[in-house]
């Protein structure tokens, strides 16, 4: 229901209830104001008793007999009636004081008196005056009629009167009805309310709303942020994994083709080979960013960071034996850290430098490993990274022309974005690139 | 095979590995083949060599597939295309057949199946240099030696592998064809392959006659193919 409806309704029942109390009350009032001036009637003619008891016989034979107000007189144990009374009986018992009688369908008003020394009879008679109640009542009757149709009216009245009241009362809630259907199917962005509706109750109730829409909002956006970028990361993933299938693929086809010479056969699954290798390190790559991504917290424990990196650079001095690597360490270098992430990521920023570092003029790679507190400083003499390109080849599945996954970059960052520090790539003194890996500021100081 | 015989392929693909071993694989099955990285190198290489097909990735850095399809046939080049699709390029493959390329593949695709559909399509398009003539079948009418297609007084726009579609249909009218018979029919394809570009172009022509005011001329047989329905 409406709550203008409930309002109207509401007045309805109240101006009922009050005019029900109030017509009950006055008709009572208006009913015993008309008694009491019969009874004043009937009192002013008792006193015309004592002459009507004297002379009841005598007026009963006359001709007067029908034109008098109704009166019984009870005299030596036998009753006259005398003037108008109803066709039908009056009660036969006749006690003194005032009754009422009801009679030829009408009620009657009775007042009997005791007359004492009646002239002719020597003794007492007892005298009731008879009045019709009939015109009374009939006047009660159209009075409450009245007061019944003027009830409904203004009971009606009032229940319009409190509905359209209620509507302007409720105009603030309705307003804030609208504005919140007006924000299905819009977009996150505009979900608001207004926030003056012009009823203190309403305004607060629309600044609650404001809130937990603002809320909802930036979790829908948030979401579908998430999701855009989970849908952009798979799409780039599958891109990543398709191609060297790809090429895997048909160089697979062509050695089993027997259209072609044993040297090239043996060239094409190397090939081959090579390529699934591509999509294995792409899968491996995928997979290690997911971790960072995810990083638990179960997964850190304390770590020297000089201890990993001095593991990470000997692998890869294994795989570039020509490269001179170098590391040098600062203390402290004691932190809480993922072991395995910190050395994948410091692994991967050697490495790149290794593939990307490479000097243009044919002079010997160096590579330069500083750990200073909780940075990893990753210094080459390649060509370096112009300005420009410095924050997008941190980015997924950007390979900067080499043949690697394009992420080995990502995992760093992703890994240093766990420990809430970041990468950053500026300009070596070497004159290549200077790659800084930073983890978050020492959690314990120097052990041992 | 004679060298008279190899068709000249030109592969236009950005990966690399890719071109590599396209290149290498259709050169074992015995095309004249060339390939460019990208769309730009594409356009020069058509003008300068003349390619009896076309396999264009669509995914191409700068200029697009599509776009360079659109150019193509906007120059009156009706080299037959095959589109290089992954699976999750759907609405690119769609545009890349309007824009008028023949068929696409999805990567990842095998080399046998590739060289099956270079085959065919060379086919076809050695085939439609013979003598023609014209064709007529309830309002359509069609000029085989223009390649013109009319509804009444409507001139249709058709791209190439839809005029051989509609004149397919215009030869066998009230005759139902089967997906496989019109792959062999437009497509050359008299392999197994699996496709629905029969359906795709189907939907094209439809709606180019619809356009033209002869609508559901070409009705589906549920279960067996489409036929073109004639008074």
């Amino acid at each position: 229901m409406r709550l203008a409806t409930r309002t109207g309704l509401a007045s309805f029942i109240a101006a009922s209830i009050t005019l029900l109390a109030v017509g009950a009350l006055f008709r009572g009032y208006f009913a015993t104001v008309l008694q009491e001036r019969v009874d004043t009637q009937l009192e002013e003619r008792a006193k015309t008793a004592p002459i009507l008891a004297a002379v009841a016989e005598r007026l009963a034979q006359s001709e007067l007999r029908t034109t008098l107000e109704g009166a019984r007189v009870v005299r030596g144990g036998e009753t006259i009636s005398l003037g108008l009374l109803p066709a039908d009986p009056l009660p036969s018992r006749i006690v003194p004081g005032f009754s009422t009688a009801r009679a030829s369908g009408d009620r009657w008003r009775l007042y009997t008196v005791e007359v004492s020394d009646v002239p002719n009879a020597g003794d007492q008679a007892l005298v009731q005056l008879v009045a019709p109640l009939g015109d009374v009542d009939a006047r009660a009757m159209q009075l409450r009629r009245r007061v019944i149709f003027v009830m409904g009216l203004t009971s009606l009245a009032a229940g319009l009167v409190g509905y359209l009241l209620g509507k302007v009362a409720t105009r603030p809630l309705t307003a804030l009805r609208r504005d919140t259907a007006g924000i299905e199917g819009a977009e996150p962005s505009t979900w608001r309310v207004g926030t003056a509706y012009g009823s203190n109750e309403v305004d607060d109730v629309a600044a609650t709303l404001n809130e937990n829409l603002q809320r909802l909002a930036d979790e829908t956006q948030r979401r579908g942020a998430a999701l855009d970028a989970a849908r952009a990361f798979a799409s780039s993933a599958t891109h990543e994994l398709r191609t060297p299938l790809q090429s895997a693929l048909i160089n697979l086809d062509i050695a089993r083709s027997d259209r072609i010479a044993e040297p090239d056969r043996i060239e094409v699954l190397g090939l081959a080979n090579e390529q699934l290798q591509r999509m294995a390190a792409s899968l491996s790559a995928v997979r290690a960013l997911a971790d960072a991504e995810f990083a638990d917290q179960s997964w850190f424990d304390e770590i020297d960071l000089a201890d990993v990196a001095d593991a990470a650079v000997a692998d890869e001095r294994r795989r570039a034996p020509d490269a001179a690597i170098e590391i040098d360490s600062t203390p402290p270098t004691t932190f809480i850290a993922w072991r395995d992430g910190v050395r994948l990521a410091i692994a991967n920023l050697v490495r790149n430098a290794l593939v990307h570092g490479v000097p243009v003029d044919g002079s010997r790679q160096h590579v330069v490993v500083s750990v200073a507190g909780p940075t990893v400083t990753v210094d080459d003499n390649g060509p370096g990274v112009a300005p420009a390109d410095r924050q997008r080849v941190l980015e997924r599945f950007e390979r900067g022309g080499g043949s690697g996954s394009g992420l080995g970059l990502a995992i760093a960052q992703q890994v240093a974005i766990a420990h809430g520090g970041s990468v950053v790539i500026g300009s070596s003194p070497l004159g290549g690139a200077r790659v800084a890996l930073t983890l978050a500021a020492p959690q314990s100081s120097s052990s041992s | 095979m004679s060298s008279a015989d190899r068709g000249r392929v030109l592969v236009v693909e950005d990966d690399d590995a890719v071109r590599a071993a396209v290149d290498r694989g259709l050169g074992v099955h015995g095309f004249d083949v060339s390939s460019v990285p990208d769309a730009e190198s594409a356009m020069t290489m058509v003008a300068r060599r003349r390619p009896d097909v076309m396999i264009v990735d669509i995914g191409l850095p700068g200029m697009s597939g599509i776009e360079l399809c659109t150019r193509l046939r906007g120059l009156d080049v009706d080299t037959p295309i095959l589109i290089l699709s992954a699976r999750d390029q759907v609405g690119d493959r769609v545009a890349g057949l309007q824009a008028g390329a023949d068929d696409y593949v999805v990567k990842p695709f095998s080399l046998d199946e590739l060289a099956a559909r270079v085959h065919a399509l060379l086919r076809r398009a050695r085939a439609h240099a013979g003598p023609t003539s014209a064709l007529s079948a309830g309002p359509l009418w069609i000029d085989l030696d223009r390649r013109v297609a009319t509804i009444g007084e409507v001139r249709l726009d058709l791209s190439r592998r839809e005029f051989d579609l509609v004149a397919v249909f215009a030869a066998n009218p009230g005759i139902v064809l089967s997906r496989i018979r019109l792959l062999e029919l437009v497509w050359g394809y008299d392999f197994d392959v699996d496709t629905n570009v029969v359906d795709v172009f189907v939907g094209y022509v439809r709606r180019k006659l619809e356009a033209a005011g002869a609508p559901r001329l070409i009705e589906t047989v549920r279960g067996v193919g489409f036929v073109l329905r004639v008074e």
